[in-house]
């Protein structure tokens, strides 16, 4: 059931050394790209892949080169969003320590595409393994000529900086990124401007996720008919007759494979790459099915920010339009599956009590709301709590959504609303009984 | 059809056009709807932080292929769309048929859900906090708070009463994070005093360089546009509540800028300094030396006039009578004047010489008649580009001019090129956007060199300049096609030794010349020096280089002036140690501080020295007859600033003791010499002024609040 495209190669032993990686046709995409192609013709191609960003918004990735100028004087830079901090999602870490030079050979060729002759890979400080790792492909890419001045002698510079974060969620924001990067507080900015037209120093920025990225080589490789032969791309888009059909990259449109991280209470957790649109029952499948006879109750599809769904929805075929019409998104990736032995009260808390911490403070839903609606859910917990408690909190919630900054504070009713509306009758238990039906939780607290 | 640079919305069903790009919060403001906010400050970067600016948004359906109005096919009205959140007014763009609600039940329940936010960890400690009755957090509650707060957990226990720096006192229980201190700091202070730490509930406010500063140049306006009581300044902090202040419009008298503010006296003590709004001078802002240096008010003060002796303290017509009678008593008489007396004192004291004693012996302790004065405005300033500051260290000498060119050069709209002495104005250097070291007292040689090669630039002439002035020539060639291509470059020259001004002076308007030829806009400079009131001594005539009006010397006697020797008198300290004087009237200031033991002797020496002034120093040391003045604070006065623009401070407190206003000391020894009839009131000075010299008129005339210009 899996299709290896971004992870191809994965299982080679030293696939992510540039000597194994090339053996196996590496840097082949980058060459076509700099002989054989112009860069328009680079970002023609991607953009009618229909490839979608992999951060968690899905957004055209064609679509955010072209909106760099390319001819415009001055520096441009591409950043690598390598930040993964999005609970439950870990494929960007596998792809990292698996395939890195993929994700390399990608950044080349979007610098290319879009005229940056810089750029840096900001990754998450904690991920230490890859950090040696990342900077050894960078190092002997430069060595063999990859990186630096007149890159396999065509006419193109580039540089490539690993930057490492100091841990904080709101880096991941491609924004508050730049801002990090640039050595200030981390702090999402005011869009537009979009980082395209003024990002990284104020100047036109591409950020893009790591799997992103790594799409990007075979996507160059093999063109964006190929890319489109799998997953669930809207037919209505034909990427043939350019130009006919509504735009790749958005609605319906879910095309190629997507690396899902499934975690929770599985025989088999991990990274799987699937073409998108596979039923989400089949991903549980590949996933070892539930551990020790556990029933699977509720379902985060998309990393923490993503709404809850339930049993009406564990078939849902895994494109972005399906999992927006089951109230949720497709989000990092990340499938979090929870078992009936789980509470989910205790796991709304657990996620809140990740967002109060993670909240970077700018604004004052998020900030303050996050504080107050984890103390109320604490008292929840502790079976302090009375039925008005259950209005407190969706009168709370109230509060958040819409009125926030950035996508993270707006995440913050997510668990909640979403497990309140599945599954009231557990809520209800809690202010009842003064305790939980199921017995604790045993997700782990943050901190 | 719309126009192609503005945009016609409706808010709250009213029309509105504005310039594309206007945020809907400054649109509703211009048609007086006004829509809460924290976070967001006219004169800050937008950063809609706070929410609580929210507000509904409808907008116009369009049809995504031709971009034209959908019209309902019923009504034939186009077709609007909700935005599907509310939205911060203060972000987002207004564009064409917008409609803008800000009533709506949603955006009333939208700012409730804030202002609980803010008020959920807000410690309500109201009774006790300095910002009570000027709180914009109070005046919000009021206007748009929930009827009832829902929140019952403990709330967060920070900092209260931490010294962060520069005088500030931080209390982080009452901060509402809306960034506007330290965008303050940012965007217009360039200055390191405090920054947040921290992230989400746990963001505080910290001294930036570790330790807590002792001195900034321009934090303390922190404490005004801080919406809460969060800062508080260590000078005002419990001294009083705000409504209790007689708060009275006020000039600044520490520089030649001439701030405008507001005097909040209370019991007779000066207990806040305040700016006070003013559009072409100082904005919204004063700069640290401006707000927290009026200790000197209340403190040493000389309380009643004094004869030297046993027994100091007199009464006023005895002290007066000895005075007249010490100047009375010689020809060999000079009047030394501070720039910072106000144009009433100035005008007397030129009375009081000129037609009383027959004398012209006026010198005002500054070097503006060696400059001349200044063409230009900070308005004038802040529209060049590049400004060019040679050897001006407008920094720290003319502070608020910086900040608002500091504003213009942050928004990449005016470039600050800073030239100077190696290890002169470091910060000013470091800040500009170009800095080059010039070879000491060669500021005359670079102007003429500029001149010349604005007029014909040549490699042989650059490398010859070079040379001279110890400027690397690609640096001078970079800044002459800065300069080539400026649609309007000023140029600012600073202090200079003495007898560099002559030439300087007459390099500095060759080289305006040179720049104005081809170019529309008039080209604004000179030579920025002198003190407070410099400009308005020379226009009241108290100078022994000016006459009343703006005259020159070489003008001739008017009717009712007394014909006298108008020659130049020799420098009055020349003069002491020539045993050439016999008495000296000082008007305030400090002559003598850091005086030679020499000139300390020979004014010993005197047959009298008469000081009009308000401290003890060391000029009311060597007083024989002290006469006791008012402070700023306590007398009506008017500055002319170094722009030419006549404003009128407003005394908040009467004068301490047996004080009297300055003007009214002087008014008083010129009424002795049969130079004043009646009452001596600053109403009547001005008067007299505008009814006998015509270029006085404006005193004459009732002064707005952001002040006449009155020369250019
Ligand atoms: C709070 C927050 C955290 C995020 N964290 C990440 C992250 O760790 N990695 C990532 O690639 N994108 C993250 N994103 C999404 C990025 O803002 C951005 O959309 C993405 O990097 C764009 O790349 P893509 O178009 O390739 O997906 C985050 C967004 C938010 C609001
Ligand atoms: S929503 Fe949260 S993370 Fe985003 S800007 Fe607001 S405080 Fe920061
Ligand atoms: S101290 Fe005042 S101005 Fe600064 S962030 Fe806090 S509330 Fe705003």
């Amino acid at each position: 059931m899996q299709e290896f495209r971004v992870l191809k190669g994965h299982d080679i032993e030293g696939y992510s050394s540039l000597s194994v990686y090339r053996e196996h046709g590496g840097y082949e995409a980058l060459r076509k790209a700099l002989e054989d192609m112009t860069p328009t013709e680079i970002t023609d191609e991607v953009y009618w892949s229909g490839l979608r960003g992999r951060g968690g918004a899905g957004f055209s990735t064609g679509q955010k080169w072209r909106f760099v100028d390319r001819d415009a004087p001055g520096q441009k830079y591409v950043v690598v969003n390598a930040d993964e901090g999005e609970p439950g999602t870990f494929k960007d870490r596998y792809i990292m320590e698996h395939v890195p030079h993929r994700m390399l050979e990608g950044t080349l060729i979007a610098c290319h595409a879009v005229g940056a002759t810089k750029a840096y890979i900001y990754l998450r400080g904690e991920l230490s393994a890859c950090r040696d790792l990342i900077q050894q492909c960078i190092d002997e890419a430069r060595e063999a000529g990859l990186v630096g001045e007149k890159v396999m002698g065509a006419d193109f510079d580039v540089d490539v900086v690993l930057h490492l974060g100091a841990g904080a969620y709101i880096c991941g924001e491609e924004t508050a990124l730049l801002d990090s990067l640039e050595g200030r507080r981390a702090e999402p900015r005011l869009k537009p401007p979009f980082p395209a037209q003024a990002g990284l120093y104020g100047r036109p920025t591409v950020v893009n996720n790591v799997e992103t990225l790594a799409n990007v080589p075979p996507i160059v490789e093999h063109g964006a008919g190929w890319y489109r032969s799998v997953g669930a791309p809207s037919p209505a888009v034909d990427a043939e007759e350019r130009g006919s059909g509504p735009p790749p990259g958005f609605g319906p449109d879910s095309p190629g494979t997507r690396v899902f991280s499934t975690s929770g209470k599985l025989g088999n957790p991990g990274i799987y790459e699937v073409p998108m649109g596979i039923p989400m029952s089949d991903l549980l499948e590949l996933s070892g099915g539930m551990r020790d006879g556990l029933k699977l109750k509720a379902v985060i599809p998309g990393g923490s920010s993503a709404p809850m769904i339930g049993p009406d929805h564990f078939d849902v075929p895994l494109t972005f339009q399906d999992l927006a019409d089951a109230g949720s998104m497709l989000g990092s990736g990340a499938v979090i599956f929870i078992d009936d032995q789980t509470c989910l009260v205790d796991a709304a808390l657990n996620l809140t009590e990740f967002y109060e911490h993670e909240s970077c403070g700018k604004c004052t839903p998020c900030r303050e709301g996050s504080q107050w609606v984890r103390k109320v859910l604490q008292r929840i917990c502790d079976g302090e709590a009375t039925a008005k408690d259950l209005d407190l909190v969706r009168h709370i919630c109230d509060g958040i959504a819409g009125k926030c900054f950035c996508a993270l504070g707006e995440s913050i009713p997510a668990p909640i609303i979403s497990t309140m509306d599945l599954y009231p009758d557990e809520w209800r238990y809690h202010v009842e009984h003064g305790e939980c039906p199921i017995g604790k939780g045993d997700l782990a607290h943050a901190e | 059809m719309p126009s192609n640079n503005m945009v016609t919305l409706t808010i709250d069903g009213q029309e509105v056009k504005v310039p594309k790009g206007t945020k809907v919060m400054p649109a509703a403001d211009s048609v007086d709807i006004y829509i809460p906010r924290f976070c967001y400050h006219g004169s800050l970067s937008v950063l809609g932080a706070c929410r609580i600016c929210l507000v509904q948004v409808f907008t116009p359906v369009t049809d995504r292929n031709t971009g034209e109005p959908v019209m309902d096919e019923q009504t034939g009205e186009p077709q609007y769309r909700e935005m599907p959140t509310l939205q911060t007014a203060c972000t987002l763009d207004c564009s064409e048929g917008m409609r803008v609600v800000t009533d709506s039940e949603k955006v009333i329940k939208g700012r409730e859900n804030v202002i609980e936010f803010i008020l959920a960890n807000h410690p309500l400690d109201c009774p006790i906090c300095d910002k009570g009755g000027e709180c914009e957090l109070q005046e919000m509650t009021m206007i748009c708070g929930p009827p009832r707060q829902l929140f019952t957990e403990p709330r967060l226990d920070q900092d209260k009463a931490r010294r962060i720096g520069a005088s500030i006192v931080l209390d982080q229980e009452r901060c509402i994070v809306c960034f506007r201190c330290t965008r303050f700091l940012d965007e217009w202070a360039s200055e390191q005093v405090f920054e947040f730490h921290e992230r989400g509930g746990h963001d505080v406010i910290e001294p930036a360089l570790g330790e807590p500063i002792e001195k900034a140049r321009f934090a303390g306006n922190t404490i005004d546009i801080c919406p809460v009581g969060a800062l508080t300044s260590e000078y005002f902090r419990f001294s009083a509540r705000p409504w209790e202040l007689a708060d009275t419009p006020g000039v600044c008298p520490h520089c030649a800028v001439g701030c405008s503010l507001t005097l909040g006296g209370r019991l007779g003590t000066l207990a806040r300094v305040e700016p006070r709004s003013n559009y072409y001078i100082n904005d919204i802002w004063i700069c640290d030396k401006g707000r927290y240096d009026y200790e000197w008010v209340q403190e040493d003060r000389i309380v009643a006039p004094e004869i030297a002796g046993e027994n100091r303290a007199v009464d006023w017509p005895v002290a007066l009578d000895e005075a007249v009678k010490v100047l009375s008593g010689s020809d060999r008489v000079a009047a030394v004047v501070d720039p910072a007396v106000s144009c009433e004192t100035g005008y007397l004291t030129q009375a009081l010489m000129r037609d009383g004693l027959g004398l012209n012996a006026l010198h005002v302790e500054d070097e503006f008649d060696l400059a001349g004065p200044f063409s230009g405005t900070v308005m004038d300033l802040m529209y060049s580009d590049p400004v060019l500051l040679i050897s001006a260290n407008i920094l720290d000498d003319q502070p608020i001019l910086w900040l608002r060119l500091n504003r213009r050069h942050q928004e990449g709209k005016t470039n600050m090129i800073t030239i100077g002495p190696a290890d002169w104005a470091p910060d000013q250097k470091r800040l500009a956007t170009d800095a080059a070291d010039l070879t000491a007292g060669r500021e005359v040689a670079l102007v003429q060199g500029l001149c010349e090669l604005v007029r014909e630039r040549n490699d042989e002439t650059m490398d010859r300049i070079a040379a001279d002035t110890g400027i690397a020539a690609d640096w001078l060639g970079s800044l002459l096609d800065r300069l080539a291509d400026a649609k309007r470059p000023a140029v600012v020259v600073g202090r200079l030794p003495e007898d560099q001004y002559g030439p300087a002076r007459e390099a500095v308007a060759k080289l305006i010349d040179a720049l104005q030829e081809d170019r529309k806009m008039p080209i604004r400079g000179g030579i920025l020096v002198g003190g407070t009131n410099s400009r308005g001594l020379r226009l009241v005539g108290c100078s022994a280089s000016a006459l009343p009006g703006g005259r020159s010397t070489d003008e001739p006697v008017t009717e009712d002036e007394r014909d006298l020797d108008r020659s130049q008198p020799k420098p009055w300290r020349e003069a002491l140690l020539a045993s050439e004087l016999e008495a000296l009237l000082v008007v305030g200031g400090d002559p003598f501080a850091d005086a030679s033991p020499e000139l300390i002797e020979a004014a010993r020496g005197l047959s009298g020295l008469i000081y009009v002034g308000t401290n003890h120093n060391a000029t009311a040391e060597l007083a024989t007859v002290t006469l006791a003045a008012a402070s700023f604070a306590e007398e009506s006065l008017t500055y002319v600033n170094f722009e030419g623009r006549l404003q009128q401070s407003v005394p908040t407190n009467d004068p301490i003791e047996r004080t009297r206003p300055t003007f009214e000391i002087l008014g008083r020894l010129c009424a002795a010499l049969g130079q004043w009839q009646g009452e001596i009131t600053a109403d009547a000075v001005r008067t007299e002024m505008g009814r006998r010299f015509e270029g006085l008129r404006p005193w004459m005339e009732s002064i707005g609040e952001q002040g006449e210009a009155v020369a250019s």
